[in-house]
């Protein structure tokens, strides 16, 4: 097994291109069997990759940024810096990079609503060359197989209003679930609404349903009591809690979302 | 594989596996001061700093340090000319078994690089991956803020 340090995108493409290589950023969700098994590893630390910038009204986040960088960078009442803040702890943040996480999605990482939320875009070089909506990239993860991310881009600002919370036993374990609210207004009705559900079954789930039910109307006009009755999520037993039980905290989770955003009006 | 790592300001020639992490080549290379706790980026006690930013040592890949500079505990003071985190961290009591005083007064050095004056919470923050099973903490955090107060009158 050999290390390859490439110094240029173009030289990571050529690389991408042989078989049985494995991309290494931060390295902390890569465990060691993988490393030994892969036939090439390409570090892409020394690729100019390292930044987190506006541009324009885009934030745009380099895949090897560090989460410690990007919570540095953003507001620091950013809906991404507020699930990085109860991501992992510094000294793993200060090694833990963006493309590395958004790649592999492990556990610690709590930014998957959030950047489903943001309606992020991946930059993607490799097999696949060029830009593509994150919910593409989850929903079908075999198909971006011999691509690296090279850049997280989302809207900056805008009139959005975010929350997000998560449930974990203790403040350094895992979440066993987040949920991510979003309400862009048009006066007081709601404009566009995004809700986001992550660590069930299916990975995670979008509630169309109720996004669609927000659409013109009032935050006030509507009964938080019953909102998300209708909601069906399936988690699989965790060590948090049972599946029945990390749905009901997902309900209640759901509905402090509501009513922070609704009060925050 | 063979490859140059600056430790504490020195240059080492080392010979390590390509899946070697960096705690394993320090240790194996004489640097004990860093000490092997979970394996698993939980525990804190491998702390070393890699251009400056606290990392877990166990959690990086050696071949991917490259030309960072890598600091250990022994990097920032030594028992003849100890640093003023780790005077501080001997007249608070901060020091029970020891085991985990190398991560804590690394992670106090970096703290108070990027803040000298750091509230509680901030410290807290700071030292959210550093574990200590003795001292239940409250010595740790005194030690980290009379260590700010030394930092400050020696510059």
């Amino acid at each position: 097994m050999e290390w390859y340090f490439p110094k240029s995108l173009e030289e990571l493409a050529e690389l991408l291109k042989e078989e049985g290589v494995f991309i290494h950023a931060g390295g902390t969700a890569i465990k060691e069997e993988r490393i030994k098994s892969a036939k090439r590893v390409i570090d892409i630390s020394s690729l100019p990759l390292n930044y987190v910038k506006k541009d324009g009204d885009i934030w745009r986040i380099g895949a090897t940024a560090t989460l410690s960088r990007v919570m540095d960078s953003l507001e620091s009442d950013h809906l991404l810096v507020k699930a990085l803040k109860c991501t992992a702890t510094t000294p793993l943040r200060n090694r833990i990079t963006v493309g590395g996480s958004v790649f592999l999605s492990p556990l610690w990482s709590n930014f998957m609503g959030p950047l489903l939320a943001l309606d992020a875009k991946l930059n993607v070089v490799g097999k696949l060359n060029g830009t593509y909506s994150y919910e593409e990239f989850l929903s079908n993860k075999a198909k971006f197989q011999g691509c690296a991310v090279t850049e997280v881009n989302f809207q900056a600002g805008g009139s959005t209003c975010f929350f997000f919370d998560r449930f974990a036993r203790t403040a350094n374990d895992y979440s066993a679930l987040t949920v991510t609210l979003g309400f862009s207004m048009k006066g007081d009705v709601v404009d566009e609404a995004k809700i986001v559900v992550t660590g069930c079954k299916k990975v995670y789930e979008r509630l169309n349903a109720v996004e669609a039910g927000f659409k013109g109307k009032s935050l006030k006009a509507i009964d938080p009591d019953r909102l998300f009755d209708d909601v069906k999520l399936e988690f699989a037993d965790k060590p948090a809690g049972s599946g029945p039980y990390l749905a009901e905290v997902a309900r209640v989770l759901l509905m402090r979302g509501f009513d922070a955003l609704a009060s925050a009006r | 594989m063979k490859a140059s790592f600056n430790i504490n300001g020195k240059v080492h020639e080392l010979e390590f596996a390509p899946h070697a992490r960096l705690l394993d080549l320090l240790r194996d290379n004489g640097f004990t001061e860093v000490k092997c706790g979970c394996r698993e980026g939980f525990c804190g006690a491998c702390s070393v700093l890699l251009d400056g930013e606290l990392v877990n040592s166990c959690m990086v890949y050696a071949a991917s340090v490259g030309e960072r500079k890598i600091t250990t505990v022994k990097g920032i003071g030594s028992i003849h000319e100890p640093h003023p985190i780790q005077e501080a961290f001997v007249e608070a009591g901060a020091v029970q078994c020891g085991f985990c005083t190398p991560g804590m007064v690394l992670a106090t050095y970096a703290l108070l690089q990027r803040n000298p004056d750091p509230t509680d919470e901030e410290i807290k923050e700071a030292l959210d991956g550093n574990f200590c099973r003795c001292t239940g903490y409250v010595k740790i955090i005194d030690a980290v803020k009379l260590a700010a107060r030394k930092v400050k009158e020696n510059d």
